[in-house]
């Protein structure tokens, strides 16, 4: 076999796979037996053994490439590539001891992959529905935002008015049992109804501080771990 | 050789005698510069380049050499990231390699 055979061989092989694809593959060995010199042509020929091994090693190379185009995000399953089989199903390769499917080479160009993310028609689909529910989605979060901040604010406004009740009942509390005091040596009746008032209001007063006491010190993280919980659940 | 060529070694070594280029360089001379450090079928690199080349760690160019067209492979700068990526893997796996073998035997 001729260089000239060789070729002719090698262009019968590569019929079934893309025009530019197979005009690379035949410019470069062309360029090859050109490069080598003409003294050099039985040489290359037996180096590349025959037609068939160079024309396999090309379907398995655009084989692989394809396979590790189809890992894409967006394809669902991992094919060939990833397995490394792409490089182990080759028949060409079976008899040189050159390729072995090596674990480590899928990391690379998976990496190089994945930076890409999203196709770009994606992206710009979701830039576009932003841009034309961001009305709605404003109105959605401020809503959101609002009923938060009206709990918050309403949950401190209960907070505050029993605080202020029970500050109310001990001030109450302490006139009445100052004055009680005052009367009791000249209206004892009245003095001790005054001092009977003065001790419930205390008491009353007590309730409330406790209750205000219990409210920020046990329900407020409560609620804070309700609510992160909630957050949680929803965007899981 | 006994020992074998996995594909990322052979992506190295490519890129590694590309990347000496700073012009670049051709098909055959690639070959026989690889072929100068591992035992390689020649229709073997055919493939390598290419998918080096879809994968953006080259790019080739057409000069004109002898009255007629050379295709040149360079490294870009994803090739030569890719290199220095391979470069450090290999110094931490050879360096472990020798020091398992080479301590095995206390030379």
């Amino acid at each position: 076999m001729n260089k000239a055979e060789f070729m002719r061989e090698l262009e019968r092989l590569l019929q079934n796979i893309p025009e530019n694809e197979r005009v690379e593959a035949l410019n470069y060995y062309e360029e090859y037996f050109s490069d080598a010199g003409e003294e050099n042509e039985q040489k290359v020929l037996e180096e590349l053994e025959s037609p068939e091994k160079v024309a396999d090693n090309i379907k398995d190379g655009l084989r692989a490439n394809m396979d590790y185009r189809d890992t894409t995000p967006g394809n669902g399953q991992n094919s060939a590539w990833h397995s490394g089989a792409a490089y182990q199903n080759g028949t060409s390769y079976q008899g040189s001891t050159i390729y072995q499917g090596n674990t480590f080479y899928q990391s690379p160009p998976k990496a190089a992959e994945e930076k890409e993310g999203m196709p770009a028609w994606a992206i710009v689909l979701i830039v576009i529905g932003c841009i034309i529910f961001s009305p709605v989605l404003l109105g959605v979060a401020g809503s959101i935002l609002g009923a938060l901040a009206a709990c918050f604010f309403g949950f401190f406004g209960v907070v505050i008015v029993f605080g202020a009740a029970g500050l109310g009942c001990f001030v109450a509390g302490a006139v009445l049992l100052v004055t009680g005091f005052a009367v009791i040596f000249h209206l004892p009746f009245v003095g001790m109804a005054m001092l009977g008032a003065a001790f419930l209001c205390l008491a009353i007063g007590m309730l409330f501080m406790m209750l205000t006491v219990w409210l920020l010190g046990w329900a407020l993280p409560a609620a804070c771990r309700g609510i992160s919980w909630l957050w949680k659940k929803i965007t899981k | 050789m006994v020992f074998n060529t996995g594909a990322a070694l052979l992506d190295a070594i490519v890129l590694a005698v590309v990347s000496k280029e700073p012009d670049g360089t051709y098909g055959y001379k690639i070959t026989q510069d690889v072929r100068q450090v591992i035992e390689l079928s020649e229709s073997t690199l055919y493939p390598v380049l290419r998918r080096l080349q879809k994968d953006e760690c080259m790019v080739v160019y057409d000069r004109e050499c002898a009255g007629r067209n050379r295709r040149y492979y360079k490294i870009t700068d994803k090739g030569m990231s890719q290199l220095r990526m391979y470069v450090n893997e290999w110094r931490q796996y050879s360096g472990k390699i020798s020091g398992i073998l080479e301590g095995g035997i206390r030379v």
